[in-house]
């Protein structure tokens, strides 16, 4: 499970068990990306999310399920979050953890 | 029935007007539910300290945003449109950047012709504004240093417009 926006914004509330990787709306981010997975098997499941805005709006999860995809990746699904990490993950009361 | 219709239809209208443009009430005169707005020290992208305590006495619209925000980035236009119009009767717009570095912030000041203070947020700064899990969030804070509006999403300016004057015209 990998969050592909802000770090100032993961070290706030994060899904536990979530890697903060950085914003693949930048071409380090999705290098970064790249070189966290190129390892794993193709058909690893790996779950992306970001929550930094409405997801109409969302500069980060195309360009990361994109990439995936690109490199083959057969088994890759993005967390749907309408308005934002806080308003849809956070003040529903489901598990979060803090810091890096 | 015609007229009818047409009265019927412009009162609809007035009542969906009324709903959606009404701003949220600011009552710089009731100060027993508004907390202070949490002081900060942080640096702008060129490393110099800009201190949040320094504006009391000032309107602050305290903006958090980031550089990737869609947004924000049609949000900030706006901000900066209030800060020349409001600026000389004291309002201060003042931008937190939520972006994990400050390289991509310069040439982004530029490119939309800021015209107010931006500094480097923290995970510490958004903790202490109740969690800034999303972007844009704005607040806006009175002369006497007090919260009397915080706005999730990108907000309408004449919402702003109408809480800055309200909190202008506040003693």
């Amino acid at each position: 499970m990998i969050q592909v926006g802000s770090h100032v914004l993961f070290a706030q509330a994060h899904i536990p068990g979530s890697e903060y990787i950085g914003p693949a709306s930048s071409d380090a981010g999705v290098q970064r990306l790249r070189n966290r997975v190129e390892s794993l098997p193709r058909t690893k499941f790996i779950l992306l999310y970001c929550g930094c805005c409405p997801w109409g709006h969302c500069p980060n999860v195309k360009p990361a399920d994109d990439a995936l995809h690109a490199m083959g990746f057969t088994n890759v699904k993005v967390l749907y979050i309408s308005d934002n990490f806080g308003t849809n993950w956070v003040d529903k009361g489901y598990p979060v953890a803090k810091g890096e | 029935m015609l007229a009818t219709g047409a009265i019927t239809l412009g009162v609809v209208v007035a009542l969906y007007s009324v709903r959606h443009n009404r701003a949220p009430a600011v009552a710089p005169s009731s100060t027993a539910s508004h907390a202070l707005a949490p002081d900060f020290t942080l640096p702008q992208p060129d490393g110099e300290s800009l201190h949040l305590s320094a504006y009391r006495g000032k309107v602050v619209l305290l903006d958090f945003w980031a550089t990737w925000c869609y947004p924000c980035r049609e949000e900030i236009p706006h901000l900066v449109d209030l800060q020349q119009k409001y600026g000389d009767r004291g309002l201060q717009v003042l931008g937190i950047s939520m972006d994990d570095s400050p390289d991509p912030v310069g040439p982004f000041y530029q490119q939309f012709h800021m015209n107010y203070p931006v500094v480097m947020g923290t995970a510490k700064t958004g903790e202490s504004y109740g969690g800034i899990l999303g972007l844009p969030i704005t607040f806006l804070i009175g002369r006497d240093g007090r919260i009397y509006a915080k706005h999730i999403g990108a907000t309408n300016a004449s919402v702003f417009e109408k809480e800055i004057k309200d909190l202008l015209q506040a003693p």
